[in-house]
């Protein structure tokens, strides 16, 4: 187990590609163990990527990119601002609405943080936010695109710990809007301290005219995710086959309704698909031999046995998986976190007799949010470097935010009908 | 012989491009045949292989773009001098396990020659030689970027990212 974890430590401290941190602490792993043959490690590492579950991930990747070129983000925009502008810290909230209402055709934090913050950057500097501000409310508020079905989050938890992805998407869906909740109240109440962004005296009452007006264009977006769940729910498509069903309707939507997307765009779109794919599949396929050894280490009887030990309530305990989460989240990757601490978590919540969608959308939430939060994340980082702001300052700004979002987690955590209300709903009780 | 590997790079990239088109027509198609209670047998396995195929091909693009980075925070603190001669370190162990990869890979992919698909009558080894191809194309690209880097530290180069290819930066911003 010490030369697994060290090799794991090492290696990313150097700053090797989290891929191969994985893949060769993995590797090392077996060639230490005459037990186990080298041709295993790298059977594991193809077969890792055979797993028909998987195809989501390149879909969605593609679908949410597809979408981004086809007119669809700037339509969500639109009726982002006008829901929002007689609002206080009405550019603030945009980005928050913005967020709930991407969530639902894309499924990465980290892209969907970089886009706002790229899109409402530059206006917000010069309304007279400070840049801390702008990157913290911007990158936080991306967490909500994690809750909101599609999430490549819930994918990959669910592909490791075999639970619904059909049920996950449906339970990501209510703490998702209260996360957009808890979100625009504080923004409100952090822009009224620092009296940024009053609203105009002059803007006008949103009216329903204006509404329609606008849903008539932005109506397909918004009714992406409730098609897929319903698409997945009757049949007509498996959670696998969902992805490609959202390829094709990005590429109508935007060839047929929109008319804004072209074969140049098109070929833009594959390009950075094939390429974001290839970067998260090789970090998935690489797991498989570390996620191996880590059982043979038996380290998941060792965690498990450490945090059973601290208390017999189910609640606290899930609490407790969830701070260890989070502090797993500050360091490392948010899918290596998915590939090798579901198959430790996922066993032990069912024990205790959590629902195990319960469970997955509050995982998904609080890794993901890994990528926000310092010494090392991927969205944090895009979101500093797209507007040049000291991560210090990211780290202040962004404390209020963080806290509504764990204080909304513990909350749902003693909650778990406000989760499971939609899946059980949708697609009946267990 | 620059020509070559450029000409290489674009084929690769393209050849990915359509694996990644055929996949989405693909599940797609069954999908619908599937509603009209038509069943291919051997559409997951095609659509398995082509994933494979596809993804350690864009793994092996994205890494060549620079795409696939590490976590700088600690060495960024340290001396440029050294700093180099871990970003060398890093390379050299990575290529290294290339490399270990591609021979295990290739040996794998042989032992399994003989065994097929049950749907289908091509070799299963076809998923694993994806591997081996990708691995056996990131040696390469490993070798470049640690060649940008000696040059680097031998001064002769003034890139400020060795890890990326020359219009790399820009692909990167607008790829997020």
């Amino acid at each position: 187990m010490t030369l697994l974890l060290l090799s794991f430590v090492l290696f990313l401290a150097m700053g090797m590609p989290i891929a191969f941190v994985i893949g060769i602490a993995g590797f090392m792993y077996f060639f230490t163990q005459p037990m186990l043959p080298f041709e295993g490690a790298v059977q594991m590492v193809v077969l890792q990527s055979q797993s028909f579950a998987f195809l989501a991930v390149p879909f969605f990747i593609f679908a949410g990119n597809l979408m981004n070129v086809s007119g669809i983000t700037s339509r969500l925009l639109g009726l982002a601002r006008l829901v929002t502008r007689r609002m206080y810290g009405g550019t603030a909230q945009v980005s928050v609405v913005m967020s709930t209402l991407m969530g639902g055709v894309s499924g990465s934090a980290t892209a969907d943080a970089a886009m706002e913050t790229r899109i409402l950057g530059p206006e917000m500097m010069r309304i007279g936010y400070k840049k801390g501000y702008i990157c913290a409310v911007n990158c936080t508020t991306s967490l909500i695109t994690a809750t909101i079905p599609p999430s490549l989050g819930l994918i990959i938890f669910g592909f490791v710990g075999q639970v619904s992805i059909g049920r996950l998407f449906a339970g990501g869906l209510i703490p998702g809007l209260i996360m957009m909740a808890f979100l625009m109240a504080t923004t409100s109440l952090t822009s009224r301290i620092k009296r940024y962004d009053p609203p105009r005296a002059e803007a006008p009452r949103l009216t329903i005219h204006e509404l329609v007006l606008n849903l008539k264009e932005s109506v397909w977006a918004l009714l992406f995710p409730v098609l897929l769940i319903v698409g997945i729910r009757f049949g007509v498509f498996t959670p696998s086959e969902s992805g490609a069903f959202a390829v094709i309707y990005a590429i109508v939507i935007g060839k047929f309704v929109h008319k804004e997307l072209t074969w140049e765009k098109f070929k833009k779109a594959l390009v950075t698909s094939f390429k974001d794919n290839g970067a998260i599949m090789l970090i998935i396929a690489m797991s498989g031999p570390f996620s191996y050894a880590l059982t043979w280490v038996q380290l998941p009887v060792a965690l498990s046995s450490l945090i059973f030990g601290i208390s017999n309530n189910p609640q606290i305990l899930m609490l407790v998986m969830l701070a260890f989460l989070f502090v797993t989240g500050m360091f490392v990757d948010s899918n290596v976190n998915f590939l090798l601490l579901t198959p430790i978590f996922l066993p032990m919540v069912k024990s205790l007799g959590v629902d195990p969608v319960h469970f997955g959308v509050l995982m998904a939430t609080v890794v993901t949010l890994g990528v926000m939060t310092p010494p090392i994340g991927a969205a944090l980082y895009t979101v500093c470097g797209i507007i040049d702001c000291p991560v210090e300052e990211y780290a202040k700004e962004s404390i209020p935010f963080m806290t509504a979002i764990l204080l909304e987690l513990a909350i749902l955590v003693f909650l778990p009908g406000v989760v499971t209300f939609i899946p059980n709903l949708v697609f009946g009780k267990f | 012989m620059k020509k070559i590997y450029r000409w290489y790079c674009k084929a690769e990239e393209a050849v990915c491009g359509v694996g990644f088109m055929f996949l989405v027509g693909f599940v797609f198609l069954s999908a619908i045949l599937r509603f009209f209670r038509f069943s291919m047998s051997w559409n997951i396995d095609l659509a398995m292989l082509l994933l494979a195929w596809t993804a350690f091909m864009g793994a092996d693009i994205a890494w060549r773009g620079g795409q696939i980075i590490g976590v700088d925070i600690l060495t960024r603190t340290l001396p440029v001098a050294l700093q180099r001669v871990i970003q060398l370190a890093v390379y050299a162990i990575v290529l290294a396990a290339l490399v270990i990869m591609f021979i295990f890979g290739a040996r794998l992919a042989w032992s399994e020659r003989v065994s097929t698909y049950q749907s289908m009558p091509i070799p299963y080894s076809l998923v694993t030689i994806s591997l081996v191809f990708a691995a056996f194309s990131m040696v390469f690209t490993t070798i470049q970027k640690i060649r940008r880097v000696v040059l680097l530290m031998a001064g002769k180069s003034t890139a400020s990212n060795p890890n990326a290819g020359p219009d790399d930066q820009m692909k990167m911003d607008e790829d997020i």
